[in-house]
Formats: structure tokens, sequence, C-alpha cells
């Protein structure tokens, strides 16, 4: 047992930071966020090719860096500091952990060489609502769950696929890109069949998992600039003669800040250490990351906001993207309500029948 | 990063879980699930003294001073082992977690041989004389004072004052004191971290009912009372370190057996929903969620803290411990009684408390004591996050 980083971890961190900071500047994140894609090519292209951040997760069997979901949880946090928009969550995790779980090494070669955006959706009633990076996929992995069946669709154009409508759908959160999918050609889609029985639902609860905790590394990652930055201002802002973070009803937001950081930072650190070990715990240990770390976000872009007073209500300062950050994080791969009732189950709380 | 254990780490485990079982089926069955801080005080003794001669007491103490050099992950079994087979809370706590890292770390070798055998085989017990009615969460301020005088065996400390909230001073043999020792010295200088012996006529205790109804804490009066001039660890007139210092070693290895605990409260907790039918209630079941994430998250806190113990540097995790789980602690008590319904309040004819109804009342204290949650607010973020220190009287 060792709860400490690697060198070659913090190594990892480092270089993610340092690549962040420098594509990740407020001005280059609403260039992006105004886009079409959502995203700048040349920062997805250094991603996925140059840092191969693409393969991080996929196997070294199938030409991938075969590393775990903690070195993936570092670069999300480090990512998620400066909120750059990029489908490496679609991609890199959600699409690598179903597929690596039906071992479909093809579609994973593909993602490992940073040359596809994929996208995963799950059809209820020939739908998929608010499917992550769908209108900007090269890939679409969707499971039909009523039917026990997964399929790969290829697009002709990024976005556009034969047997499915795909519409873009424009968030409070500028930072990411949701579509809805409908199933327009049945007899079509049937042509893309990857996987049938069991194993789909497992292979989508697993990718959906390690995609909850990448998600909940990249708030952890907010929230601490979002805490640094609200410091920044306090030490700066001087009201009625003194510096704003001098006053205790400032001081005592700011240290309820960092005790929900810190929270966060050890649920996401041990549930991606948990998931990597133990998969039967993969369900309740996601659902306790992305639960802690998307409400420390919300509490902490929050009082980011209220902390800077009237600037922190405008388009210009960036407190609203942290804020609008933290909603879609709140939503996203399961409501958080639902994921704690995920965990009153885990831990033997009965069920009515 | 990694939390699984090693083939060697398993085989500490079962070592350790075959003995607790041993005692706790055989010769302590009668105190097995006792976690009030006082009750069946004499088989509590009993029960450090067999912990002991087992060397179980203080694990992580090098083995010349009754420890087995364990390491972190044997740390965190046994604190495991000891929650999971429902033994007693620990009367030696005090001594074993406190004064004995305390001594080890700032004291010189004739104290450590003097002190920590004893206290690892359970032949001795410790309080703590910090707080005092003038000084609680400016425990810079403390007044009891201790003079250096000739006496029939050579110098000897004479101390005059009083203590407050000193747990476990009616079974003390030992009390850790923080007193000035510079005539004329105010706040954090001139201070000496003495070793007073209990026994003695110089020393009155006076036990405080608090709102349990019960008496964990105690009023400690100092008329007088002595203790070998040698007594005194670090320099004198440099005890505030030495004070400070014991106080982080309250965020150590001890926070593991505390977990533990509360893990046991949380498990009562999901039992009496199931057995009401509260489990059924959706507010309920998301309530009790949100504390099961927040006993992972101190676990994992607790994990980063001690890996990281030997950087010296406080990290995040350091800062904030105190607060979370003060405060978690507070809403847990909270929930059982919202579980436990009416039911809940029902007390014995003298007022004797179940378990859960008892944690409600006294995790009031939790955010009170080793620094209020106000204390903690200011010191994150004064220290932690910089921001300009509170005016000072």
């Amino acid at each position: 047992m060792q709860f400490e980083f690697t060198e070659e971890q913090k190594m990892i961190a480092s270089m993610i930071e340092e690549f962040a900071r420098n594509e990740g500047t407020s001005e280059r994140v609403r260039q992006a966020m105004e886009s079409a894609p959502g995203h700048l090519s040349e920062t997805w292209q250094s991603m996925a090719c140059e840092l191969g951040l693409c393969a991080l997760l996929v196997p070294e069997s199938a030409g991938g860096q075969g590393l775990s979901m903690v070195e993936m949880a570092l670069v999300f946090e480090q990512l998620g500091k400066t909120l750059l928009p990029s489908p490496l969550l679609s991609t890199a995790v959600l699409s690598v952990g179903v597929l690596g779980a039906l071992e479909q090494q093809g579609p994973l070669a593909r993602i490992a060489s940073g040359a596809v955006v994929c996208a995963v959706g799950r059809l209820v009633d020939g739908k998929a609502q608010f499917v992550l990076d769908a209108a900007n996929a090269d890939l679409m992995i969707l499971e039909d769950a009523a039917a026990a069946t997964a399929y790969v669709v290829e697009a002709e154009q990024p976005g556009e696929f034969p047997g499915l409508n795909v519409t873009a759908v424009p968030m409070i959160d500028q930072t990411r890109r949701m579509g809805h999918v409908e199933v327009s050609d049945a007899a079509t889609l049937a042509d893309f069949v990857l996987a049938q029985g069991e194993a789909v639902a497992d292979a989508f609860e697993a990718g959906f998992n390690l995609a909850r905790i990448a998600l909940a590394a990249e708030a952890v990652g907010a929230a601490q600039e979002c805490l640094a930055a609200t410091v920044e201002y306090a030490r700066e802002r001087v009201q009625f003669g003194r510096a704003i973070g001098s006053f205790q009803a400032v001081k005592h937001q700011l240290a309820d800040m960092m005790v929900a950081n810190e929270a966060a930072i050890s649920a996401v650190y041990i549930a991606a250490c948990a998931v990597s070990e133990d998969p039967d715990q993969a369900a309740s240990m996601a659902a306790l990351a992305k639960v802690q770390a998307s409400e420390a976000l919300t509490h902490c872009a929050g009082r980011m906001i209220q902390l800077h007073g009237g600037i922190g209500f405008t388009w210009e300062h960036d407190a609203h993207l942290y804020f609008k950050r933290a909603k879609s994080t709140q939503t996203m791969f399961g409501l958080n309500a639902e994921l704690d009732e995920t965990i009153a189950r885990a831990i033997g709380l009965e069920v009515c029948v | 990063m990694k939390l699984g254990f090693t083939r060697e780490q398993e085989a500490f485990r079962e070592e350790i879980a075959a003995w607790l079982d041993e005692q706790l089926c055989g010769p302590f069955a009668d105190i097995r699930g006792v976690t009030s801080q006082t009750a069946e005080a004499q088989r509590r003794l009993d029960w450090e003294q067999a912990l002991g001669a087992a060397r179980l007491s203080a694990i992580g103490w090098p083995e010349e001073y009754g420890g087995r050099n364990a390491d972190l992950a044997q740390q965190v079994i046994f604190a495991e082992e000891y929650a999971r087979a429902r033994a007693p809370g620990r009367l030696g706590h005090m001594g074993v977690e406190l004064a004995g890292p305390t001594i080890l770390h700032f004291g010189n070798d004739a104290q450590r041989q003097r002190f920590l055998p004893k206290m690892a085989a359970g032949e001795e017990m410790w309080c703590q004389g910090y707080s005092e009615p003038g000084a609680g969460s400016d425990l810079s301020n403390v007044r009891t004072r201790a003079t250096l005088e000739d006496g029939p065996d050579g110098k000897r400390w004479v101390i005059e004052g009083q203590k407050i909230w000193t747990s476990l001073a009616q079974f003390a043999h030992w009390c850790f004191v923080v007193c000035r020792t510079e005539a004329g010295s105010s706040g954090r200088e001139g201070l000496s971290y003495l070793l007073v012996p209990m026994d003695q006529p110089g020393i009155v205790i006076r036990p405080i009912r608090q709102m349990t109804g019960e008496a964990d804490f105690n009023e400690v009066f100092f008329d007088g009372a002595v203790t070998a001039a040698e007594n005194v660890v670090g320099e004198p007139g440099k005890g505030w370190q030495v004070a400070m210092g014991t106080l982080s070693f309250e965020r150590g290895v001890s926070t593991l057996a505390q977990q533990m605990q509360f893990r046991n409260e949380l498990n009562e907790i999901i039992a009496a929903a199931n057995a009401n039918g509260q489990a059924a209630n959706p507010l309920v079941r998301q309530k009790i969620a949100k504390a099961w994430r927040g006993l992972q998250t101190m676990r994992a806190s607790a994990l980063r803290m001690l890996s990281g113990a030997d950087t010296g540097a406080l990290s995040g995790p350091q800062f904030t411990y105190k607060i979370f789980w003060a405060s978690w602690h507070r809403e847990l008590g909270e929930l059982a009684m919202e579980v436990l319904g009416q039911a809940g309040e029902v007390v014995g004819a003298d007022y004797e408390l179940e378990d859960l109804p008892r944690m409600y009342l006294f995790s009031r204290a939790d955010t009170i004591y080793a620094g209020t949650n106000q204390v903690q607010r200011n010191v994150i973020s004064e220290r932690a996050l910089q921001m300009p220190k509170e005016p000072r009287g």
C-alpha cells in the first residue's frame, strides 16, 4: 500500500500543467468555445498525437501506453485548471473504457493513434440524448440496452453517420459539446453491430465509471483554480482601507473552499486507485469521485463569483465559465442523486420492492 | 500509488485478527464494543496491559521501547482489524498517541527510557494539561506557572494553577503540562512542557459533568504540585514548540483508529435504517450515501497525510482534516437521530445513553476541542492560503 504519486506520475502532471497553461489561456478557451467543433484543432492534435493522451489508457497490445486511471486523473486535473476544451473525455476515457471492456483491438488502435474523435451514447427507444461530442465525432459507439447490443458506426463526415441523425445542442456550458442522436434507419444501423449479450451492459458501465472519475479529476483541477484565483483577488482587492482577505467573513469562505477541494482530491485519487485494482468497487468509487468533485467545484465556482463581487458576474471575467462547467459536471454521466443511490445500494441499504 | 496489500501484510492482518478474536471472545469478551470514554474503566486498564504484553499497544514505535517498528500499511491494517473486532476504545491513547510521540521526538534518551516502555506496556496512563479557563482557543495565554526550587532530592518544579477539559485524568499516572516557567513572560515565550506525576497531594481532580450526563473531562488543580527538574521535554522556556509538536501527532496514525470507529457507527446507522424501515426513505438513503462518501474521503485524506508525513511540510489535508472529520461526525450524529426517530431519544432511568444517541450529543464537542471550527478556518486561511493574520489583543 502506497498512497503517493511516483516520480513518473509527478512528471506527467507537470508536463500537462505546462501544456494546459500555454494552450488554455482565457482568449484561447473562448476562441474554442465559440468555434463550431468546440475545440481548437491544433490543440487537439497536440493532445492526441504529440502528447499521446488518446493512447494513455489503451492496452499496449493495441498500440497504447497501458497506463492506469491514476495517470489519466492527473492529466484531467491539470487540463481542468484552465477549462481547455477538447474531445479527450469522450474519446480517450469513455470510448476506450467501453471498447477495452469489449476487447475491441481495432477501434482501440485507431483511437490510440490520435486520428479519431469517438463518442458514446445509450439508446432508449431509438434516441440517445446529450451525447458528449456526438456532433463532431468520427466514430459513434451506441448501446441499445433493450437489445443487449452495441454498435460502432463510422462517420461519413464528422457528425454525419449512416442510419443516424445527430443534432448539435447548444448548452449553458459552452466548453463542452453535446448532441442528440436518433436512429433514422434501423436496418442500416444493424450493419454496425459491435457486440451482443450480457457483456454489453457491463462494458458501457465500465466505460462510464472511468469517465466519471476523469470528469471528477477535471472538476478538482477547476475547483483548485477557482480557489487560487479568489485567494489572489482577496489579497489585492481593498475595501474599507484593507484587503478583503483580512475579513474573517471572507477568510472563512476561502477556508471552506479549501476543505471541499482537499476532500475532492482525496476522493478522486482513491477512486482512481480502486477502479484500477478492484473492478467490483468501480461503481461506488466512481460515484464517490464524481459527486464529491462536482459538488466541490459547484461550491468553489459559486464562492468565486460571490467573493469577486460585481466583476465576477460579468461575461468578461472567467468566473462564469467555471460556474457553468460546474453545472454540466453535476449533471453529466448520471445525476448526483442517482449516483448517491448507486452508493446506497452498494453499502447495503435495503431496497423496497 | 497503490491501495492493495502484499501477502506479508495480509499475513500480519491474520495474526492481528486472530489475537483480537481470541482475546475478545475469551478473557475480554465483557468489554467488547465498549466505546464510551469511561465505562468499565478497570477492565479497560487490564486491556491496555494485555495489548502491551502482546506488543500491540504502540506498534509504530521502535522495538526497544515496546513497539514493532510497524510501517504505515501495518498500522492501517491494525486499525482496521481493531475496529472490525469491536475492541474497546483505548484508555491509553493520550499516552501512546500524544505523549509518547512527543517524548520520542523532542525528549532526551533518559526520558525515552523512563517513560516509553511503561506507556507501551499499558502500565502508565497519561492525560493532557493544555487548556485553562482563560486559555481555550488562545492556548498561549496559559497562566499555570512552575518554578524551579530546591527539594529534598534536589531541584524540582513546583506548579501552581489550573487545567480544564482534561480527559481521562482520573485514570492517569502522568500528565503533560504546558506552563509558564519564566516570570513576566507572555504569549508563546517562556512556556515549558513538564511531565508531572498525578498521584500526589498537590493535585486535585474534579470531574466535569458534560451534556451526555457522563464525566469524561476534568478540572485539574495544581497547588504546590511537584515534579523532578529533569522532567521537562525540550528546553525550559521553549515549551510552545513542543506543545505544537504534540498537536501535530493528533493528525497522525491515531486518525486511522478514529475513522474505523466512525465506520462502525455508520454501519450501525445502516443496520438501524434497514431494521426500522427508514431505508425506504429516499432522503435518508441520500444522506447515508453522503456520509459514506465522507468516510471514504477521510480514509484517502489520512493516507495522503501519512504517506507524505516524512516530507515535513504540512500538506493540504493536514490543514483541512480536523474541520472535515469534526463537521462530518457532528452531521453523522444528526443523521443517526433522524434514522432512529423518537426511539433514539429514550434514555435510561439514570440518563444512560445508547451508543448512537451518545455519539449525537458527544459530537457537539468534536467541533470545539483540538481547535474549534472557527479557529481551524483561521488557521487554514492564514497558514495554507496566506491571508492576512487576525489582529491580536
